[in-house]
């Protein structure tokens, strides 16, 4: 019995050699190939074609009438472009998840209805939860790669950046959920990320300047809390050059991982070393947390809150530190204006949810409407040009002029430049015209303050 | 004798590996239906097998220290985390932010086994002294400072709330990420990562099965029905239970890596506290102790979110049209089904499939 087990062991050694010498080096491996055609990402995007080439993601079939319960308004008439969603029904962003997805879902029923892209409609497939989680996200990328032309959505910075190289072989371009400063470069982002609005670097520079030049506080010392490698780096990187160049100082800067993140630890910051104003950029549970705990403690210091950090519900009756969230010293910095502003979208984006019997309209859905412009320009603009692959699309992307129906300024993709016009606004419950349903009332539509104003945003990003 | 298939006429033939020629053909042609799955089935359910087979890997490690050896270990996530960073660097591609050697899979996954089943051992000198509670108490505190150097330490991990990618798969020098194509066939690497999991789960489950049989899972088993009389009967307790911590962290080692290969990422906030628990109640779900728990267990946890969204599917249910997401149903659902187990039959899937096969081996006489 031993000596057969000997031989056993002898024979697997000798198959296992032999298998690792057959394997041979990969430098020593001659491969005969023809030169590949690189299709350069420059070249001009926006030509007329008479025939639109088509690619994985879109069918000469009808969308389907509706994805889920949501109707797509799509023609029966048209074929379909599928695009995918990876969004957070759970995790620290999971209450926003549903707001993104309903305002990116109703700007495509409006789209759809008012004639899609060319003899297309579009859908966007049934949402993956990522739980905020990069591992995820790349989980669900993978299930819908092979299934849709582009991304309408891909939340959060790291996550977005976790799978930039799958998207760039695949050339998959995506609409982020996210402003990180890097998105507007192509060294940072492969010309994949189809951003829109003000970054969030250019979000912190001007809540920053907008604090220190229009509160009737004296700002002179700050804080800034978020997590590390999340969002709030970029945004920590606009409030810091912005409050050098007021000359106020950062007393101190709570930004640890995500997963050691302590509400104490932050409540105890402002409690032991005292701010006039914090800049939180964190999500809306944690935010309650950090505001109520410091609100327990006797401290109500100024908060700039970065977008993500708010939530309608805070300043709605029944939430208990309501009194807090609309007591005029909490503010908000915005890429877009809020759902109740008198811009062409923002009333397209009202009467679309009007008509399919929407009662919300808090900034989620708002910026998940206006995500889905710019990535439309670009559809628009590799179906004009005859090439609806991926690879069209992705050319596409790369130089086209792209507008929003004024929610947000007008820009051209490609052009290594960052948009800074940043909205600040207040919450609130109600006005003299009832409830708002945003829970913010505007100060500022494009506020550009004098840090991010200097700046040379063709200089590349933030961090 | 061929008449009396299951009669025994000595120990060795009892417990052999495949006892009877049933069980020899049962699991020749689960062999067999396995390999043609992966030709059927579409990648949806593909991936989802092969996690269950990976995560069936690293289930059997906690049952080698939690099911036979009887030790509590809610350090059991760390371990695969361990494993899955050793993985990581070892055959990872190297960027600005982390360590990444691009190895081949024959070096980093035997690595990653050891590696974890190598920092148990530093910890076996303290866990081999303790029991029950302040056992679990010390592997508590061992999870809590792998998850804070797993956060921090970004050059190998990425950092909390970032990541990094998962080694690569190569075989033999041979880069497979694209698909390996055989005689005209391209295997997809989805195809190449089934059967991959599906050859180290059957290596692994034997291996597992082997050590029930040998002296260290005798050992093993005295030593959780009552250590002091193992002892007494000369067992040598420090020996056996730092052994049972390695041998479970090397199957959490391998398992994690391989597990992390089909996710193509990792992100070091998922070994937390919940992901030990969880690989307590894979095996309380499948079967503490028993062979084929695990491989159940496992399943069964890797499986609900499909089962749940095929349910809703052929109900016509939409997500938006219940008051829970899809998450807090799978969670409701996997919580639910512990404490069913644990009332009602506590011996997991395994004993309602022992129990199902007996009444069928017994049939017509099955009362």
């Amino acid at each position: 019995m031993k000596s057969l087990r000997k031989q056993g062991i002898i024979l697997f050694t000798i198959l296992a050699l032999v298998l690792v010498a057959c394997g041979g080096d990969a430098v020593e491996e001659v491969v005969e190939s023809t030169p590949e055609v690189v299709e350069t990402l420059d070249s001009p995007a926006v030509t007329t074609a008479s025939t639109v080439k088509t690619g994985v993601g879109i069918t000469s079939d009808p969308c389907p009438e509706a994805v889920g319960s949501f109707p797509t308004g799509a023609d029966p008439s048209k074929g379909c472009i599928y695009l995918g969603l990876i969004n957070d029904y759970t995790g620290p962003y999971g209450a926003l998840g549903p707001a993104l997805e309903l305002g990116q879902r109703s700007f495509w029923l409006w789209a759809n209805k008012a004639g899609g892209i060319g003899d297309y409609s579009v859908a966007i497939v049934e949402g993956g939860d990522a739980q905020y989680n990069p591992a995820k996200h790349l989980e669900i990328y993978n299930a819908q790669r092979g299934e849709v032309a582009a991304l309408a959505m891909s939340l959060g910075t790291p996550q977005t950046l976790f799978i930039l190289d799958e998207l760039d072989k695949d050339n998959m371009v995506a609409a982020p959920m996210s402003w990180y400063s890097g998105y507007a470069y192509k060294d940072f982002d492969k010309g994949l990320i189809i951003e829109f609005g003000a970054t969030y670097c250019a979000q912190g520079m001007n809540a920053m300047d907008w604090a220190a030049a229009s509160l009737p506080v004296d700002i002179k010392k700050i804080g800034i809390i978020g997590t590390a490698g999340d969002y709030g780096g970029d945004w920590a990187k606009g409030v810091r050059a912005a409050a050098e160049a007021n000359g106020v100082e950062v007393a101190w800067e709570y930004l640890p991982p995500a997963t050691e993140f302590d509400v104490a630890q932050a409540v105890g910051l402002m409690v032991t070393q005292p701010v006039d104003a914090y800049f939180p950029a964190l999500g809306p549970t944690a935010m309650a947390q950090v505001a109520g705990g410091a609100y327990q403690q006797g401290l109500t210091p100024i908060a700039m809150m970065a977008a993500p950090s708010f939530n309608d519900a805070f300043v709605r009756e029944g939430f208990a530190l309501a009194p807090l969230f609309t007591s005029g010293a909490m503010y908000v910095a915005a890429f877009v204006e809020p759902y109740e502003a008198n811009t062409a979208g923002h009333a397209a984006m009202r009467a679309t949810f009007e008509a399919i019997g929407q009662t919300t309209g808090n900034l989620f859905v708002t910026a998940g409407w206006a995500s889905q412009y710019h990535l439309k320009g670009v559809l628009e603009a590799a179906n004009k040009g005859g090439d609806l692959t991926r690879a069209g699309i992705r050319r596409a992307a790369a130089n086209v002029d792209v507008e929003s129906d004024g929610m947000m300024v007008k820009r051209s993709l490609g052009q290594n430049r960052g948009d800074v016009e940043t909205f600040i606004g207040v919450p609130i419950d109600s006005d003299e015209n009832g409830k708002v349903l945003s829970g913010i009332k505007t100060i500022e539509s494009r506020y550009i303050g004098s840090t991010a104003a200097s700046r040379d945003w063709t200089s590349g990003p933030c961090s | 004798m061929r008449k009396r298939p299951n009669l025994y006429t000595n120990y060795r033939k009892e417990s052999a590996i495949f006892p009877n020629q049933t069980q020899k053909f049962w699991f020749l042609t689960l062999l067999l239906l396995s390999i043609s799955l992966c030709f059927i089935a579409s990648d949806y359910w593909i991936l989802l097998i092969s996690r269950s087979l990976t995560f069936a890997i690293g289930a059997w490690g906690i049952n080698i220290v939690s099911g036979l050896a009887g030790q509590i270990t809610l350090a059991h996530g760390s371990f695969i985390g361990i494993g899955v960073y050793t993985a990581a660097v070892l055959g990872g591609v190297s960027t600005s932010s982390v360590l990444g050697y691009q190895l081949d899979m024959l070096i980093w996954l035997p690595a990653a086994g050891i590696v974890a089943a190598a920092v148990s051992l530093i910890l076996a000198p303290i866990a081999v002294r303790l029991k029950g509670l302040n056992l679990g108490l010390v592997t508590l505190a061992f999870l809590f400072i792998c998850s804070h150097i797993f956060s921090n330490f970004i050059s190998v991990s990425g950092g909390a709330g970032i990541g990094r990618k998962a080694a690569k798969l190569v075989i033999f020098g041979k880069n497979l990420e694209e698909g390996f194509e055989i005689g005209g066939y391209l295997l997809e690497k989805n195809q190449l990562l089934y059967f991959i999991s599906l050859f180290f789960c059957i290596l692994m489950g034997l291996g597992f099965k082997n050590l029930v049989r040998s002296r260290a899972g005798r050992a093993y088993a005295g030593i959780r029905d009552g250590d002091i009389a193992a002892e007494a009967l000369g067992v040598n307790l420090f020996r056996y239970k730092a052994s049972a911590f390695a041998l479970a962290s090397f199957y959490a080692g391998v398992g994690g890596a391989l597990a992390s290969v089909i996710s193509g990422g990792i992100e070091p906030g998922s070994f937390n506290l919940l992901f030990s628990i969880l690989a307590v109640a894979i095996i309380i779900i499948g079967g503490v102790g028993t062979v084929l728990g695990p491989l159940f267990g496992a399943f069964f946890y890797i499986m609900v979110p499909g089962l749940i969204q095929y349910i809703l599917k052929i109900t016509s249910l939409t997500e938006s049209a219940l008051p829970l997401n899809l998450g807090q149903i799978e969670a409701m659902v996997f919580g639910l089904f512990i404490i069913l187990f644990l009332i009602f039959e506590p011996r997991g899937l395994w004993g309602i499939w022992f129990r199902l096969r007996n009444y069928f081996k017994a049939w017509p006489f099955s009362y």
